[in-house]
């Protein structure tokens, strides 16, 4: 049994942290742990920063966890990814998608966007166990926003002895509205399968 | 099946507010009332969904002091209720609040309010906690969702039975924090509404009556003394003569942070009601510590309250706090910075901490923007080019905005609002400038809803001293920034059922406006004209309705209304399109200039009339 485990889900309104969130929570319900989430939700459908702490286990108590502490990080967007690194530490996992909905700010010039190649050095100088997806086009492969699903899928594989996989698929589908559950159950499988050559290799 | 109507017994996860709205129908409540504000809404979002099953009445209401009036009413005529707000808020509600307290009431009620320590989504840092000592009523300050849930039930049961209104106090961290919940049973009382005629306890106009009722309320207040030590709130744990006061989501912090410091001998008293404080807890835990360290959000009040309580007992441990220096007045608290004071009250010194290579890495900022098809970007940009083209310059005319995502218009590019301060404000303070002479124009802006909340008496005192005032209302028919809730100008109640539809230009021209025209915000070219009039307008107030509903609910909707390219062949590339409208769906490339991402883009138009060569063309679907 887990005694803690601390996820962040971390990216930016609109791309389904909170989705996705929940339907980990479920699953660690599911599986018998205390869960607490801690969400930030204010303008999370207007295109801010949106973190989700999910954490289960034997004993958790607390919607947050200390800085450092996140034993995996799954980013939807990569520029998110370096904001949480403050949460990590050389022990943590980061499943990344990678692309970014660009901030105004650096749209507009007024601040410079991290190029992608630049956040892998980061992270690879620094001996953080990070995976890259492209879970976006995945997702666009689909017709449907499903990255978060698909990374749900990343998650699951790397993760496989904490949840039994059905038992994600099912919080999926109490989760996601009706008539999106099986593209998504799709999308899933798809990310599954991106860590499954992963792991393999 | 809807999880907040799930079994007794049954665990489930929920949000705190859906756990709040589950205690709800726990404590067999028949009203239920509020307005949008986070992190409140949930509440009542999450009981309208289920309100006709269940048979509660549910909606939103204009403002928090009609919410709370409307919940009045029904508790003074025997049934149960609960009515929900952000801080500001209560602050709205209080002036009838006060008057309640000398009433009391007859059936159960709640008032949740929400703090946000931090703040996240909030204009102040309010501790509302005082509210309980300035009214004198009971409030219970639940830690967890668990606890939230089942403080309103017990909160409804010993509401009625002191016949005084209870407060909940909530912070953000327990309203947004999603858990496992043990669900109870769900009560139905079977209730008819009858109000009592009893003129002392419901006229405030005898100062005879007043002067009694306080009495009442402080006799009210003694029994509620004999129950607070018992409130199932309140934790009390003796071991060391080392002990920590808390209460809310902190104590959570504080156990987790003792377990990880390996510490096991340290007492801790958790408080879950602050008015009244449960003084036989308290006066067992000072008696037991030699040092107590208080762990609390926001203002001391606790600290407060007990320091100075200690002052009665004759031997009194060493406090340590807010008050000199191991914890921070202002944000919220995480389990870092507990870790860092619980450290040092234990310890003498702050937890040993490697400094994080992984901190170091530079991250854009991303304050959220307005939405990709905003009505309210075209509003504002409008009216920015209105002022430009008069002869102004931006500083010559203050835009005093309001409260709603239009607040957002304060970033680069458009930097349009010069003030958000309170629901309402935006009219009286554009007023209050103009009544102090000042000779230049003036323009409000406010949103649909909180025109309603707090906006008609200060356009009814401009039109009353015609002052030269300008009023953009932004109805983008809806209260949007809290998530889409319904408000007395819709046609819709907070079940999706019909209502009738207060039109904001009628209301206007009611209250004696006689310029009054309304614009589509997306029609960009007009609008520039419909201002310029109005800022030219010299004859008391103009009220421009800028009606277009908000673009993110109109994406939920399907509603695309045009698709937006840009021709290449005229772009050249200026990037005005950009830095002048700053639309998130327009993104530089450096190889092809401006470029539109279909994904984000809610097909406004809008850019189409930025464009000064004329290179983004839209075509109108279908």
């Amino acid at each position: 049994m887990v005694e803690e485990f601390n996820l962040l889900v971390c990216g930016v309104g609109g791309q389904g942290v909170l989705t996705l969130s929940r339907i980990i929570a479920l699953s660690a319900l599911k599986s018998n742990f205390k869960v607490r989430v801690g969400e930030t939700l204010g303008m999370s459908q207007r295109g801010g920063i949106v973190n989700s702490f999910v954490r289960f286990g034997k004993n958790v108590l607390s919607p947050l966890f200390e800085k450092g502490m996140a034993d995996a990080v799954i980013a939807l967007d990569y520029v998110e990814a370096a904001r949480s690194l403050q949460y990590a530490s050389k022990r943590t996992v980061f499943l990344v998608d990678s692309n970014t909905i660009p901030p105004l700010s650096t749209i507009l010039g007024l601040e410079s966007l991290p190029d992608l190649d630049h956040v892998k050095r980061f992270f690879k100088e620094n001996a953080v166990k990070a995976y890259f997806f492209n879970a976006f086009s995945i997702a666009s492969s689909l017709s449907l926003p499903t990255s978060n699903t698909v990374m749900l899928g990343v998650f699951g594989r790397l993760f496989q002895k904490i949840f039994d996989r059905n038992v994600l698929i099912s919080a999926l589908r109490e989760i996601v509205p009706a008539k999106y559950v099986e593209k998504n159950i799709e999308a899933f499988q798809l990310g599954w399968r991106l860590m499954d050559d992963n792991v393999a290799f | 099946m809807n999880t907040i109507l799930g079994h007794a017994g049954e665990k489930v996860l929920l949000m705190g507010n859906e756990a709040i709205a589950r205690g709800a129908l726990e404590g067999g409540v028949h009203v239920v009332t509020g307005y949008p504000g986070t992190p409140s809404s949930e509440v009542i979002m999450a009981l309208s969904r289920i309100s006709e099953k269940v048979g509660v009445k549910v909606e939103w209401f204009a403002n928090e002091k009609v919410a709370f009036e409307v919940a009045l009413a029904a508790s003074n005529a025997g049934l149960r209720s609960m009515v929900t707000m952000k801080a500001p808020g209560l602050n709205v509600a209080s002036d009838s609040i006060f008057s309640a307290a000398y009433c009391g009431v007859n059936g159960g009620m709640i008032i949740l309010v929400a703090d946000d320590p931090g703040p996240h989504t909030t204009q102040t840092e309010q501790d509302s906690r005082f509210y309980s000592i300035l009214t004198g009523l009971p409030m219970l300050d639940p830690s967890s969702p668990q606890e939230a849930k089942d403080a309103v039930v017990w909160g409804l049961e010993i509401s009625e039975r002191l016949k005084l209104p209870v407060f909940l106090r909530t912070t953000t961290r327990v309203n947004h924090t999603t858990a496992d919940i043990v669900l109870g049973d769900v009560k139905r009382l079977e209730r008819k509404p009858i109000f009592p005629r009893d003129l002392p306890r419901y006229v405030r106009a005898s100062m005879k009556w007043n002067y009694e009722r306080h009495r009442w309320l402080d006799e009210r207040m003694k029994t509620a003394e004999k129950i607070s030590d018992n409130c199932p709130l309140n934790s009390l744990l003796l071991k060391g003569d080392f002990g920590i006061i808390t209460s809310g989501v902190s104590y959570l912090y504080v156990v987790e942070v003792l377990k990880r410091l390996n510490v096991g001998d340290c007492s801790i008293l958790k408080i879950g009601i602050c008015n009244p404080l449960p003084k036989k807890l308290i006066n067992s835990f000072l008696s037991h510590c030699k040092h107590i360290l208080f762990v609390e959000e926001l203002t001391p009040f606790l600290e407060f309250s007990i320091r100075a309580f200690s002052t009665l007992n004759e031997n009194s441990p060493k406090f340590y706090g807010k008050l000199n220096g191991y914890l921070p007045f202002e944000g919220e608290l995480n389990p870092s910075i507990v870790k860092d004071a619980v450290s040092r009250f234990l310890f003498s010194k702050p937890p040993h901490r490697e400094s994080n290579d992984l901190e170091k890495f530079k991250v854009p900022s991303r304050p959220p923007p307005m939405c990709p098809g905003c009505p309210h970007r075209s509003a504002y940009y409008a009216l920015l080019t209105a002022i430009r083209r008069l002869g102004y310059k931006r500083e010559d005319v203050p835009i005093f905005g309001d409260i709603g995502c239009y607040a957002l218009s304060l970033q680069k590019p458009l930097e349009a609002i010069w003030t958000e301060h309170c629901m309402g404000a935006s009219i009286s303070m554009a007023l209050g400038l103009k009544f102090a002479g000042y000779d230049k124009p003036v323009v409000a802006t406010i949103g649909d809803s909180t025109f309603f909340h707090a906006g008609l008496p200060a356009l009814a005192d401009a039109v009353h001293l015609k002052e030269n005032i300008v009023v953009v209302i932004l109805d983008n028919r809806i209260t949007a920034m809290t998530g889409h809730q319904p408000h007395p100008g819709v046609e819709f109640k907070a079940d999706g059922s019909k209502a009738v539809e207060v039109d904001i230009v009628d209301v206007v021209k009611g209250l004696g406006v006689e310029k009054v025209k309304v614009v589509d915000p997306y029609d960009i070219v007009s609008c520039i004209k419909v201002f310029e009039e109005a800022l030219t307008n010299r004859n008391g107030v103009f009220v421009i309705i800028a009606r277009r509903e908000c673009a993110l609910l109109a994406r939920r909707m399907g509603i695309k209304l045009h698709s937006v390219h840009i021709n290449y062949d005229k772009c050249v590339k200026c990037r005005s399109c950009i830095s002048t409208f700053g639309c998130p769906a327009i993104l530089w490339n450096d190889e092809k200039g401006p470029v539109i991402i279909p994904s984000l883009c809610n097909g406004c138009g809008s850019c189409s009339y930025i464009c000064p060569f004329n290179a983004i063309e839209v075509e109108k679907n279908g």
